[in-house]
């Protein structure tokens, strides 16, 4: 397999997700314009991957795909596999629940709920005791080094603060994938880099695949692979560097 | 099994706008009171009657009833002497009044009374000898007796027929019966007759028969007598209250259905704030149906908080409404005596399911509307607002079809009262679905000319209008629904009220009226001295006299209020005939062959012109043809009219209980009515005399006396929708903080924010006055053509009053702006950095 085939992976780990012939476009009054045009790409186990493109390019469509919250005109989705488009509507609901976690550009913390609440609502969700809940929490909190916020409510924190939790909260069920929406877009440039490190070293730590979207070369260069979606398709856009 | 995190979520939100949950638990708790407070009322009124009656009738099976003046002593003798072997007791039974309260006064036998009634049980035979010895003495039930501050020994006045009488009260009875037999005074029969001058009559003979002595005893009973049976005569008296009663409980649906509307609204803005967090919570893995559970679970806790105050307000409420109903009950129907709340736990038991249910499908539809959304929306605002316009053909569908359903109910229900309600109930619904889909056309149509008015302000206002619909048109539909109630209501008891005028006007063709003001018997009104009417027109300035016998009489069709009229030369005119009558109908009415009969009889009877009616007269049954059917708006049970002459020589009864007097031209009315006066006093009883414009006045006061619970109830549902307004008004302004912090960190004044929220909240609260109205004209043709002829037979033409009209707009006005007040002061003061961040 060459280097540059998006079915490569440098890791060559068995694939956990893989991607065939995804078609999608959007209605635009009475025009159809494509926005996924024939997408492939395998990603490996433990593989961090950064999507890059312009605004509009279908970036957060393809990764609300693969969440199976959008579904695909025409193509395939298999996660760990499983193919997405032969579950029911509550199934695809139930593989999220247990294995993605999702980190977004805007926190989309759950503003009544304090920080452990937030975070330990993943876990609770998969059916975790409540003691398991509060352990797993604080072990997290601790490794973000918000361990004293515990009790703090969204609106308690600095947007750096609200990104952490949301990383913690993408993690903290231990998921197999772990989708970001450019996770960094809304932070300075100081705070993007501290958040940065937190999300890759964290997924590096306990094993995760992680896909990013970003529109920052800068942290797309810290990912293993490097993707540009342009006019519906993918490319590589060139060789890794961590 | 819901994580508690996702419930913990729900209620900090709810407890974070504490003020939307106060104000939802508010209208859910008035609902739910109206509708109990109406049921107990109702239910202790049925029951306060029928304990009584089986109090009263006790092992009575059937009994022997005459004619208007009730049956002679001499045939109960006959009774006891030929037909010794049945068990009999001889019953007289009347009005009488302690200061204002009304009681049933019976005479019993005591020696016969054994095999029937337990109340009248005596203690020792001491009591029995001075009972039978004694005049003017009385027991009184111990409950009334605690009431009153009354005990044995205590001499009482008694107001009878305008006569008063002073007795003492001999013994207390029905202890163990405690308040079911308040209202219930017993004496001998004797003394019975005395007080209510009835001598020598009884009012009914009670009998305990086995099935094989009906018929021997019918075959025995002479010529003008009836056996009927009880039970039958029990629930036709009953009856005559039911139609009033359902009204009552269909006006307070009406206040449970607003009180829904309200909860729909809130649970409505609850989720549309909760959009993004459903959608957080739909992406970390939350199915829909735990999304569903979740905002059920909470919406049933408002539910249930609601509920069990709104039972606690309803009991309260109840004991206000009582003495209403009991008013209501004893100015129309039958006398009874309601003192106590009857806790019936059918009645709690469906006030909770119906707080409870209401909530629950309320809230059903936003929870499902929630559960729906994709969580990739949860960034899209304009998603929402996308699905609001694109459900509206849909809404648009279901509200005519819903209509069309009204329609085809009401058409096609033929006589059913509940089935007009539900035809009723679907043409409002209805309705409320097709308002949020005419609110972009009304935008469009006031967009310029309020652009004219206001400049950027007013358009801002405007489109805000429609870009917000999924806000705005629950609110407006709330508000719609309310103005529409107003409008509906007032239209029907003003229609009526007008109509009721001009029929008075019409049937009171006498400029003097005399009667006697109380009545002490249940069949027949007391009547006038027989030497009064020859007086009367004697008197100067008197051209000619009319007399009326009010009574009651069996027919096939059970009791019927029959007027004998002995007409003037003008009374015909106060007859108003619907319809066709029979040819000469006047000519044909004075041989005394035909009958007149009220369009209520006709109804509930189905009868039409040239059908019969069978009365029973002193020679056994006799069959009148009908001539004309007259409207008359005097009673729901209704009226038949007859030559007073051929009445008195059927029934042998020449007594007046009515005179109408006619005057001469340019005579003047206080000479005469003066005159009248002096001429009344001579007689010892005394007398009501009025002149005409009296009695339309003192009508037209009892008629708003019957309406004051309808009035009672209409504020209460005005009371619910308005909750409902507020909380739609705070809970949109609030929603919309983050647009309202751009307005104001782009340059909007805190006046000018101020400005554009009040024009919106004004322009939504006109667009619901203008979309009310259709509504409102709607339900009142229902109510006046369907309901009203289904419950009470009468008809009667609409009239639309522009004051109604305007005093609807002005509400709407003054509602939005009130609802709208809060909101508006609290976001202008608002630091826009503040709003900003909290989005």
């Amino acid at each position: 397999m060459a280097p540059d085939s998006l079915f490569y992976s440098p890791m060559q780990n068995k694939p956990l997700l893989v991607i065939e012939e995804l078609y999608h476009s959007y209605q635009e009054g009475g025009d159809s314009r494509p926005i996924l045009n024939g997408i492939n790409l395998q990603v490996a186990e433990h593989e961090c991957i950064a999507l890059l493109g312009r605004s509009g390019s279908g970036k957060s469509t393809l990764l609300n795909m693969l969440a199976g919250i959008d579904t695909p005109q025409q193509g395939c989705i298999n996660i760990m596999g499983q193919a997405i488009h032969d579950l029911s509507e509550r199934e695809r609901t139930l593989l999220r629940r247990r294995h993605i976690g999702f980190v977004y550009q805007f926190f989309n913390l759950i503003p009544t709920l304090t920080v452990a609440e937030n975070i330990g609502l993943p876990l609770e969700l998969n059916g975790h005791k409540e003691r398991e809940i509060k352990k797993l929490v604080g072990l997290i909190l601790s490794d973000i080094g918000l361990g004293n916020r515990w009790n703090a409510y969204p609106d308690q924190l600095s947007g750096g603060e609200q990104q952490r939790i949301a990383i913690a909260r993408a993690l903290v069920h231990n998921p197999a994938i772990v989708l970001a929406d450019e996770p960094t877009g809304n932070l300075d440039a100081e705070t993007g880099e501290h958040i940065m490190r937190i999300l890759l070293g964290l997924s590096k730590q306990l094993k995760r695949t992680l896909i990013i979207v970003t529109h920052s070369l800068e942290v797309a260069e810290k990912a293993d692979r490097i993707l540009t979606l342009n006019d519906g398709t993918l490319s590589t856009h060139g060789d890794p560097h961590w | 099994m819901v994580g508690s995190r996702l419930r913990l979520a729900g209620f900090r939100h709810q407890r974070r706008h504490a003020w939307q949950t106060v104000l939802a638990i508010l209208g859910i708790a008035l609902g739910v009171a109206v509708v109990m407070a109406v049921g107990l009322a109702n239910q202790s009124a049925s029951r306060a009657f029928a304990i009584t009656m089986e109090q009263i009738s006790g092992r009575v099976t059937h009994q022997i009833l005459g004619g208007p003046n009730g049956l002679p002593e001499q045939l109960y003798t006959q009774l006891r002497l030929q037909q010794s072997h049945l068990k009999s007791a001889p019953v007289v039974e009347g009005v009488v009044h302690i200061g204002e309260e009304q009681f049933t006064l019976l005479g019993l036998d005591p020696l016969s009374e054994q095999p029937f009634r337990t109340v009248t049980q005596l203690p020792d035979a001491g009591l029995l000898a001075r009972i039978l010895t004694q005049e003017n003495g009385l027991l009184i039930s111990a409950y009334t007796a605690k009431r009153l501050g009354l005990s044995a020994g205590d001499q009482v006045t008694l107001d009878i027929t305008a006569r008063t009488s002073v007795v003492e009260i001999m013994a207390l009875f029905g202890e163990q019966q405690g308040a079911v037999l308040d209202g219930v005074l017993v004496s001998d029969i004797a003394t019975a007759q005395t007080l209510l001058a009835q001598f020598g009559m009884l009012d009914r003979i009670d009998l305990a028969l086995r099935p094989d002595q009906i018929a021997p005893l019918q075959q025995w009973l002479p010529k003008g007598f009836q056996l009927v049976e009880t039970g039958q005569r029990t629930s036709a008296m009953e009856n005559m209250s039911k139609a009033f009663q359902t009204n009552l409980s269909a006006m307070s649906l009406l206040a449970l259905l607003v009180g829904g509307f309200l909860i729909y609204n809130t649970a409505t803005f609850s989720v549309l704030q909760r959009r993004r967090q459903f959608g957080i919570m739909r992406l970390l893995g939350a199915t829909r149906s735990e999304l569903f559970q979740v905002i059920l679970f909470e919406q049933f806790l408002i539910g249930l908080i609601g509920t069990l105050i709104g039972m606690g307000a309803g009991i309260l409420l109840a004991r206000e409404l009582l003495w209403l109903v009991s008013r209501t009950i004893n100015d129309l129907y039958y006398t009874v005596t309601i003192s106590r709340l009857d806790l019936a736990p059918e009645i709690l038991l469906a006030g909770v399911m119906l707080g409870l249910l209401t909530t629950l499908l309320a809230s059903a539809a936003p929870a499902w509307e929630a559960t729906r959304s994709r969580p990739q929306s949860v960034n899209r605002r304009s998603v929402i607002e996308q699905q609001s316009h694109r459900a509206l053909p849909w809404l648009l569908l279901i509200g005519l079809f819903t209509m069309g359903l009204g329609l085809l109910l009401a058409k096609f229900s033929d006589r059913s009262l509940l089935l007009g309600f539900a035809a009723l109930f679907c043409f409002i619904v209805g309705y409320c679905l097709l308002v949020p889909a005419m609110v972009p056309t009304l935008s469009r149509l006031i967009q310029y000319p309020i652009k004219w008015l206001f400049g950027t302000i007013g358009r801002l206002a405007t489109r805000g209008i429609n870009a917000t619909l999924s806000r705005t048109g629950p609110a407006i539909s709330a508000l719609t629904l309310a103005i529409a109630a107003t409008i509906g209501m007032g239209i029907m008891v003003d229609s009526f009220r007008t109509t009721v005028g001009q029929w008075l006007g019409q049937t009171l063709q006498g400029d003097i009226y005399i009667s006697v003001p109380h009545s002490s018997s249940k069949r027949a009104s007391a009547p006038l001295p027989e030497e009064l009417p020859t007086e009367v027109l004697k008197l100067p300035g008197v051209k000619e006299i009319s007399t009326g016998r009010h009574v009651t009489l069996e027919s096939a069709h059970g009791p019927v209020n029959m007027l004998a009229i002995g007409l003037s030369s003008t009374s015909y005119r106060g007859f108003n005939f619907k319809g066709d009558t029979l040819a000469n109908i006047w000519q044909q009415f004075s041989t005394g062959k035909l009958v007149l009969i009220s369009e209520p009889y006709a109804y509930h009877n189905r009868l039409q012109v040239g059908d019969s009616v069978t009365l029973l007269t002193p020679d056994g049954n006799r069959v009148f043809t009908i001539g004309g059917i007259f409207y008359d708006y005097g009673s729901d049970r209704g009226l038949l009219v007859m030559p007073r002459e051929h009445y008195a020589a059927i029934w042998r009864d020449n007594q007046v209980t009515t005179l109408g007097i006619y005057l001469k031209q340019q005579t003047a009315l206080d000479t005469v009515l003066s005159k009248v006066k002096e001429t009344t006093s001579r007689f010892e009883m005394p007398l009501t005399v009025r002149a005409n414009q009296e009695i339309l006045k003192h009508s037209l006061a009892i008629f708003d006396r019957t309406f004051t619970i309808t009035q009672v109830l209409r504020l209460l549902v005005i009371a619910v929708a308005f909750v409902g307004i507020l909380s739609a008004m705070m809970a949109l302004q609030l929603e919309r903080a983050k647009e309202h912090a751009i307005l104001r960190a782009t340059g909007l004044t805190p006046r000018q924010l101020l400005g554009q929220i009040t024009l919106q909240t004004l322009l939504m609260g006109l667009m619901a006055a203008l979309l009310a109205i259709p509504l409102g004209w709607l339900m009142a043709e229902i109510l006046i053509h369907v309901i009203n002829v289904r419950a009470f037979g009468w008809s009667m033409p609409s009239q639309l009053s522009p004051s109604i009209l305007m005093e609807a707009i002005l509400f709407a006005q003054i509602a939005a702006l009130l609802a709208g007040l809060y909101p508006s002061l609290r976001m202008a003061r608002t630091r826009p950095a503040l709003a900003l961040r909290e989005e």
